[in-house]
């Protein structure tokens, strides 16, 4: 195995990592939000959730790669904060992750949220409980499983994403040259041997990923019950 | 009932089987083109149709539609952007050698939209197998100063959509690219580009083959015999194309 693909094996995994964890920092409120809203914008606001499981991912990117340039006041606005580009970066491809993963893992957490018993809630409220207690020691431990989920899709689906990175990556090794980049590039240099050994671990290492997940779902699962 | 049914059926039949013959009086031949041939195949064509063809563009590129070939696609004449997969396929007998033709050089540009400094990237191809990406990364090796921060396209016309849309300040793109895009808006900055001198970087070799496999042969052989003539030759250098001058030394 190359040197080259242990490095895009490992950027992988830290790319899946990161978009999930980030993904569940910022989805859990909303989800909550969410959940509990019944206006007139929630199928518009639950469409809008759902829009990257219908687009495809290399106009996402191309839209993406238009954002981040310089010439667009957000590329600006980054460069102003940070310094650097987004565009070619790895921090920019984490960017073009979370509207990618966003609906894999937003839509087990709404469900986990509707499906929570309210007596539970009721009790809370009437023990006199503040809202943010009990958002912190009962909805979400009843909402684990659900947290497991959207987890373990979120990052699941992150570990397979190709034509977004394609767009917005450059293929540089060690920021944006993710699994699916370094196999595209062995089956474009028709290095097959590499192709298939790489897509064979990248097959296990998933494969492991969401067995465990699984597993560990399971388990809270029964604990619950 | 029934009965009524099937002889409905078959008036159907019949008619769907005159409609199609009608439609089918030109044979369809079904081209694999490298992406970055592709607008341009579809410019030539639309300029002087081939009688009695109708041709129809699969695009892809040369790694792709090479996979593609070996695997049974069932292409009839595959163009490459370059000059290693048509070979290999005559090697391994997916393609027909007497039908390998040059029909065209890459010729690279560097192109610097803005003046002010972007970045400090440069944006080219992928040389792992790009052509255009190879030819680049040899210019770029002995004339830029080192050490050099690349951004690998995809292929040419993905380099140049860096520099478009302004993620990068430089990059060695396609001078067809620039020229369609040029034709495409009219705007003055595809025109702020340098043609590299053609000694200073490795050939990018184009090159196509009949596809062994084909039943249409006589059609095939006539899209290449087009693709060569003198006059899409010279219609390939007003679109940012060189042309090899003797075919003979392929």
């Amino acid at each position: 195995m190359l040197q080259s693909d242990l490095t895009a094996l490992w950027l992988t995994i830290k790319l899946a990592f990161i978009t999930a964890v980030l993904l569940l920092v910022f989805c859990i409120p909303l989800a909550y939000k969410l959940a509990g809203y019944n206006g007139k914008f929630k199928p518009f606001l639950e469409a809008l959730i759902a829009m990257p499981l219908v687009l495809p991912p290399t106009l996402l990117g191309f839209y993406l790669l238009v954002l981040f340039s310089p010439d667009h006041a957000f590329g600006q606005f980054w460069f102003w904060l940070t310094g650097t580009q987004l565009a070619f970066s790895f921090q920019g491809v984490v960017i073009g992750s979370l509207f990618y993963s966003l609906p894999f893992v937003m839509q087990p957490l709404v469900a986990g949220f509707k499906h929570i018993n309210q007596t539970y809630n009721e009790a809370a409220i009437a023990l006199g409980l503040s809202p943010f207690k009990r958002f912190v020691h009962l909805i979400i431990p009843l909402l684990k499983p659900s947290i497991g989920s959207a987890f373990a899709l979120g990052f699941a689906h992150t570990l397979g994403e190709f034509g977004l990175v394609l767009m917005i990556g450059g293929n540089i090794q060690g920021q944006t040259q993710v699994v699916s980049i370094a196999l595209y590039d062995h089956v474009e240099s028709l290095n097959y041997t590499a192709a298939h050994q790489l897509s064979l671990i990248l097959l296990a290492i998933s494969f492991a990923c969401l067995v465990l997940l699984f597993k560990f779902n399971k388990s809270i699962v029964g604990v619950k019950q | 009932m029934s009965k009524l049914y099937n002889t409905w059926l078959g008036y159907f039949l019949c008619v769907i089987c005159m409609f199609s013959c009608s439609v089918n009086a030109k044979e369809t031949l079904q081209v694999a083109v490298a992406s970055n041939f592709k607008t341009v195949l579809q410019t030539l064509l639309k300029k002087s149709p081939l009688p009695n063809i109708d041709v129809k563009i699969s695009a892809a590129s040369s790694g792709v539609l090479y996979s593609q070939i070996v695997h049974g696609a069932p292409f009839d004449v595959f163009l490459s952007a370059d000059d290693f997969r048509p070979k290999s396929l005559i090697k391994e007998g997916y393609a027909e050698q007497s039908s390998l033709i040059t029909y065209a050089l890459g010729e690279l540009a560097l192109w610097q939209p803005k003046a002010e400094k972007v970045n400090d990237k440069v944006a080219i191809a992928n040389p792992r197998f790009s052509p255009y990406g190879r030819a680049s990364e040899h210019y770029a090796s002995n004339h830029f100063k080192k050490p050099i921060n690349y951004v690998y396209g995809n292929n040419i016309t993905h380099a140049f959509q860096f520099v478009q849309s302004g993620n990068v300040g430089v990059g060695l793109v396609a001078v067809s690219s620039l020229k369609a895009a040029y034709s495409n808006t009219q705007d003055q900055k595809y025109l702020e580009y340098t043609v590299l001198p053609t000694n200073q970087y490795p050939d990018i070799i184009q090159q196509g083959v009949i596809i062994s496999s084909t039943k249409k042969h006589a059609s095939a052989k006539q899209l290449m015999q087009f693709l060569m003539a003198e006059a899409t030759q010279q219609q390939l250098i007003e679109l940012g194309y060189r042309i090899k001058d003797n075919n003979a030394s392929k």
